[in-house]
């Protein structure tokens, strides 16, 4: 039908401050099993790349508003990790204390779809009295050790980590590059 | 005569939000047991209609509060402490029983509640089968510092029900320290109570804790659901029985020892 | 000159620009009936709007509108050489049976969101099964999801809101073995969407806090391309809030959820076939605890009697519900006041965006502010969108802009329904089938084979991860016997904590019946459901049943004759069987285009019959798993060589051979028979003989009560002496029973007139022993638990 674009109550974001973007990973503590990576190991060596030898798996949380950085910590701490079994890492510092040897995929959600805990990360935030974050999405990343070509890491993601109608994927880090 | 009866029924605050979804049952389970239930939404609280201190007993009960989203009981116990966390303290300080059933257990043990009060000690982390399971568990009962366990045989069955009954502690020093104060209330075993891995142990506990209780023994919070206990009928093996399935279960027993707590 | 909304040049348009129309824009219209809205405008005078052809396409969607069981169909039989026409319409069909049944039990039927029975004096069940293969092919996690979420709604929906008790899901998957090279492009791997599929129904449904007790999956190559995924839920209402009616100059409330643009063209795309170019936006995630909080506030809000009427917002969103409630009236809605997830839709992407977990309200003046509140108090978004009227005419402004005005009469009344013709013929002449002398040796092995064989092997890791006994009500779970491994034919719950009085719920699938002929089919999945309900203590006189038909591509010769073929079975047997259909849905067209190659594959026609009934009282109820030692067996029915279709045949790559046929002039009977004997307590256990015969039955009641067997095959009533048929046969209308070994006199005194014969008793022994004029084989129950119970991989 008409695909005549028009916009109303667009949201004007109050130009007093800029608006930033805050990445939140969260992972378990190396003491904590990660059920989830052995799962998803079994997963891909079904597809048939049997050069899988470990999968971990966090958390992403990308965050939007123009909070400082002790209301960051305070969101991470109180409302996202769980102390007594995870750790956090502001933007990409988990990376790079997870060390070599690992390929990084990120998956988040395509825009417009529903995104249960944002929704719920808007909610925890409000409750904590936290008033400058503005949207939060929700991803996961993946941790491939393993002798993986860039055509097991596609391989990997459409067949096992990825959804393409509703996910997109970035490679964050290769170790083939 | 019926005055008197009356004064002894505790008072029951069964609290509800997002998510809640084993409130009915257990407001049941309090006034089969002769208590006066009430079920209550967090907001009224919040909004002060409804006051914490006409109560005797406050019950969390099981479900997935919040979506169990980030993780679970993780946003409900922060609105606990946002909100009414000096309410909580002050009737615990009273001596008054706190119960967390399910998610309850996973609110009051993130809230800081449980074991020790004032920060956060132990979790609940995901099962080792990364899956949410439904099953019936066998549970040895710990000579506890609990006074809602007593009375109990050995070993009884109670159903679980969670994605995250994973029970882990900070460190060592607090397991011990929790198995000093004799505040395990009961672990997963085998049928000859044993403590065993998965099946029996359903999702990798530490120390295959399925329960644990307060200093007092007054908060209690729980991963089995004894709501779902009340008759034999609801029992997966009542139909072996010789008797009929109306004959009470052991969950049964723990809400009547809950209500007979104030007589 | 509107800003909002745009015009569709329909006037100036020929029919080959019609046709444009309708496929660029996803309208999923044909000719005749874009020529039937030209007319209407034409009349009118002007140019329909955007929104306006956008409501009629969403209304007259098969989706919605269900065009082909609603039109006349000119029918043509061949039955072994004989022609016979007919016109019949599919639905009469089905409703002309519950008519002449004139069941008491009927209190709503196939006029509301689910069908509704009689409980007891004070309390109705309501039910329902809907069906969600496109979206859960798509993105099975969130596809299943919304599926079980929408079947929530149609019980929320039905009358002024039932409250649901029970969830139940039957999935039909591919291969779970196939290599991922013979899949073609955009179609996930059968695994992939068999843990995504269960994964969503688990999550949504736990979520809800509603149980989920019964179900079934079924794995074929045939499903590859195509899942299918069935959601029911069963509900409890009383009596008295059964009616409902809307009032006008009641206030329109879209409660819940808000609206995106999730979900467009839902409804049209449905029908279409699948392929690897599909629009995002049809496929969508649930969010649960929306519908629970929105759930909790309904049933306050019934209870206290503040509204009128209820629907859901499912496929076509507002515009069906708003459409259907305002249908005998009127309405005007404004679309600016529906609160969006996101500002930058168009008015008729408000009106049939498909979001999850809303519904709509007709809400009297006097309640408005008090169901406002009690809303607002427990954080759910309720709002006023409009307002019904008397005009006849549907009436939609975008700030003031009139974006549609169409009269309600020819939205609901002007489509032109298309004449079809439908034919099937059909031999009666069983298939050659291979028959082999099997070894006693072989015959052990093919035992074990089958039991361990997807469709026979146990569900158990699928069924543990649903919340089986939330609300505290479940009596009889999915799983019974000793450590729970011992699988039930039914689930049974007690929906009033002080009435011992509960309902069962069952069902029956199976396609490999389909073929040749679908009518049996049919016959066989409303006897099995039956069968499914009796064995574990229900009354077979107060059932009643649902179908589901899930069809191949319509547009292709012979789906549509073999639907009817179909249709024309439930119509029949569910009369023999004296069972009311109450509540019915159809999915048609699930067929998947190959991108590269052009070729199109159906599923195989696959009808689902889920059943519901009474139990007087759930403490006489039975499980399936062996009790005691000494006790007697007995197999009541007849077992004949009725191995086509049989797992057996599946298993072994067998071809040919007959399919069961239900003789419900003895089945029927029997079933009264063992319901009585349950009820006088002296059955202690029993099992209905189903998917891999008699020894499949005696195996898992076996390992359900950890209790060895003697097994006399040749004592059974049979037509065909070669142990293999005895084994494997899936005759229809057999049980096995356990009957105390006091009791056995006044069991055969009750059964007599029924074919039933003692075949065997409970050992002490941990083995099952077969045995055929001496010894046959033996397996111990440790290793056919094993296989049985590691069938199924996650």
């Amino acid at each position: 039908m008409s695909a005549i674009a028009f916009m109303v109550n667009s949201v004007h974001i109050n130009n007093m401050e800029k608006e930033k973007l805050f990445l939140i990973e969260v992972r378990n503590k190396t003491r904590v099993t990660d059920v989830f990576g052995y799962m998803i190991k079994k997963d891909i060596m079904e597809t048939g790349i049997q050069e899988i030898e470990e999968v971990l798996t966090s958390s992403l949380y990308r965050l939007k508003g123009v909070c400082c950085h002790r209301e960051l910590i305070r969101i991470a701490e109180e409302i996202l990790i769980d102390a007594v079994a995870q750790d956090y890492f502001l933007d990409n510092s988990g990376i790079r204390k997870r060390g070599a040897g690992y390929n990084v995929i990120d998956v988040f959600y395509k825009e417009g779809v529903t995104d249960t805990v944002a929704e719920t990360v808007m909610t925890a935030v409000k409750d904590a009295g936290i008033k400058n974050l503005f949207s939060a999405s929700t991803g996961k990343r993946y941790y491939l050790k393993g002798r993986l070509n860039r055509q097991d890491i596609e391989t990997i993601c459409m067949k096992v980590l990825v959804n393409p109608l509703i996910q997109n994927y970035s490679v964050v880090k290769d170790n083939n590059a | 005569m019926e005055v008197r009866f009356e004064m002894v029924k505790p008072r029951i605050l069964v609290m509800r939000v997002a998510g809640t979804n084993c409130d009915r049952e257990t407001e049941w389970a309090f006034r089969l047991a002769g208590g006066l239930p009430q079920r209550v939404h967090i907001n009224r609280i919040k909004r002060g209609e409804v006051k914490m201190r006409d109560y005797q007993v406050l019950v969390i009960p099981g479900g997935f509060s919040y979506g169990d989203d980030i993780s679970a009981g993780k946003v409900f116990a922060n609105e606990i402490r946002h909100n009414i966390g000096n309410d909580i303290n002050l009737f615990i300080e009273e001596g008054k029983p706190v119960i967390g059933i399910c998610n309850g257990f996973q609110v009051l043990v993130k809230a800081g509640i449980l074991p020790y009060p004032g920060r956060q000690s132990v979790t609940l982390g995901w099962n080792g089968s990364a899956r949410f399971e439904d099953r019936w568990v066998h549970l040895k009962i710990e000579e506890s510092v609990s006074p809602f366990f007593r009375g109990f045989p050995p070993v009884i069955k109670l159903p679980v029900a969670h994605a995250e009954g994973n029970l882990i502690t900070e460190n060592e020093d607090v397991l011990k320290k929790i198995e000093n104060d004799r505040l395990v209330i009961f672990r997963y075993c085998a049928p000859d109570g044993t403590l065993k891995g998965y099946p029996y142990n359903p999702n990798g506990s530490t120390a295959n804790i399925a329960g644990l209780a307060s200093a007092s023994g007054l908060v209690v919070g729980m991963m089995p659901h004894p709501e779902r206990a009340l008759f034999r009928c609801f029992y997966p093996d009542w139909h072996r029985d010789e008797k009929n399935g109306d004959v009470f279960g052991y969950g049964y027993m723990f809400f009547k020892n809950v209500v007979n707590f104030f007589r | 000159m509107p800003k909002f909304a745009s015009q569709v040049d329909i006037l100036g348009a020929g029919d080959r620009e019609l046709v444009e129309m309708s496929e660029k824009n996803l309208l999923s219209l044909t000719l005749e009936e874009m020529k039937a809205i030209r007319s209407y405008f034409t009349e009118l005078g002007r140019n329909p709007t955007d929104c306006e052809i956008e409501t009629i396409a969403q209304t007259w969607s098969e989706h919605c509108f269900h065009k082909i069981f609603r039109t006349e169909i000119e029918y043509t039989e061949n039955l072994n050489g004989k022609k016979k026409k007919e016109r019949l319409s599919l639905l009469r069909e089905i409703k002309k049976a519950t008519l002449k049944i004139d069941s008491g039990l009927c209190v709503s039927v196939f006029k509301d969101n689910a069908g509704i029975i009689k409980f007891n004096d004070r309390y109705g069940i309501a039910f329902k099964v809907e069906t969600h293969n496109h979206p859960s092919a798509l993105e099975p996690y969130g596809g299943a999801g919304t599926g079980i979420g929408g079947v929530i709604r149609d019980i929320l929906g039905a009358g002024k809101a039932a409250m649901p008790v029970l969830n139940i899901d039957v999935f039909c998957f591919g291969d779970q073995g196939v290599s991922y090279s013979e899949l073609p492009e955009g179609v996930l791997h059968p695994r992939r969407i068999f843990r995504g599929v269960v994964s969503g129904v688990r999550d949504y449904g736990n979520r809800m806090g509603i149980p989920t007790g019964a179900g079934a999956i079924v794995f074929d190559r045939g499903y590859q391309n195509n899942c299918l995924v069935f959601c029911g839920t069963v509900g409890v209402i009383p009596l008295t809030q059964v009616e409902k009616r809307v009032s006008d100059d009641d206030h329109i409330v879209l409660i819940g959820g808000r609206t995106g643009r999730d979900g467009i063209h839902g409804a049209t795309f449905s029908s279409a076939s699948l392929n690897a170019n599909i629009s995002r936006s049809v496929v969508q995630i649930g969010n649960p605890i929306v519908e629970k909080k929105m759930m909790d506030v309904l049933l306050t809000a019934r209870d206290e009697g503040l509204y009128n009427s209820i629907t859901d917002c499912g496929a076509g969103g507002l515009s069906s519900a708003v459409g259907e409630m305002g249908k005998d009236m009127g309405a005007v809605v404004n679309l600016e006041r529906v609160p969006l997830k996101c500002n930058d839709l168009l008015p008729w992407e408000i009106w049939i965006s498909e979001s999850q977990e809303r519904m709509v309200l007709s809400v009297p003046e006097r309640n408005l502010k008090k169901l406002l509140e009690l809303s607002a108090d427990e954080d759910v978004e309720a709002e006023v969108i409009g307002r019904f009227t008397k005009t006849g005419r549907l009436q939609l402004y975008y700030r003031d802009e009139s974006v549609c005005n169409i009269g309600m009469d020819f939205l609901h009344n002007g489509l032109p329904l298309k004449k079809m013709k439908a034919y099937f013929s059909f031999q009666d002449k069983p298939m050659k089938e291979k028959v082999s002398s099997l070894k006693a040796g072989e015959l052990r092995e093919r035992l074990l084979r089958v039991l361990g064989s997807p469709n026979v092997a146990s569900k158990e890791l699928v069924v543990r991860q649903y919340d089986h006994e939330v609300q505290a009500h479940t009596v009889l779970k999915p799983f019974t016997g000793i450590e729970g491994k011992g699988p039930s034919d039914a689930v049974v719950l007690k929906p009033f904590y002080d009435d011992w009085q509960g309902i069962a719920v069952g069902c029956g699938i199976n396609p490999f019946y389909g073929k040749p002929d679908p009518y049996l089919m049919a016959g066989c999945c409303i006897e099995e459901a039956l069968r499914n309900l009796v064995a574990v203590g229900a009354d077979p006189e107060q059932v009643a049943i649902l179908d589901n038909f899930s069809w191949g591509d319509m547009h292709e010769d012979g789906h549509l004759g073999t639907l009817v073929r179909c249709v024309k079975g439930c119509r029949d047997f569910a009369l023999k069987y004296q069972l009311p259909f109450i509540s019915g849905k159809d999915s048609l067209n699930n067929v998947f285009t190959d991108a590269k190659t052009g070729v199109k594959t159906s599923i195989p026609d696959t009808l689902l019959i889920s059943a519901v009934g009474i139990v007087p009282d759930v403490r006489k109820t039975i499980s399936s798993d062996l009790k005691k030692e000494g006790n007697a067996l007995y197999l009541c029915g007849i077992t004949r060589r009725e191995m086509g279709g049989s797992q057996y045949h599946q298993v072994f790559g067998i071809t040919g051979g007959s399919v069961p046929v239900p003789v419900p002039s003895k089945a029927l009977p029997l079933m009264k028979k063992i319901y009585l004997c349950i009820r006088e307590g002296i059955i202690k256990s029993c099992h209905d003989c189903s998917d891999g015969g008699f020894a499949v039955a005696i195996l898992e009641m076996s390992i359900g009560g950890g209790k060895g067997v003697d097994i006399f095959l040749d004592k059974m009533v049979s037509s065909d002496v070669s142990p293999e048929s005895m084994l494997f046969s899936e005759s229809q209308g057999r049980f096995i029973v356990e009957v105390d070994a006091g009791a056995a006199d006044r069991f055969e005194k009750i059964m007599k007139g029924t074919d039933f014969a003692n075949i065997g008793r409970i050992t002490g022994r941990e083995s099952i022993t077969f045995y055929e004029r001496g010894l046959l084989f033996s397996l111990d129950i440790v290793e056919a638990e094993r296989v049985w119970r590691s069938g199924l991989k996650w």
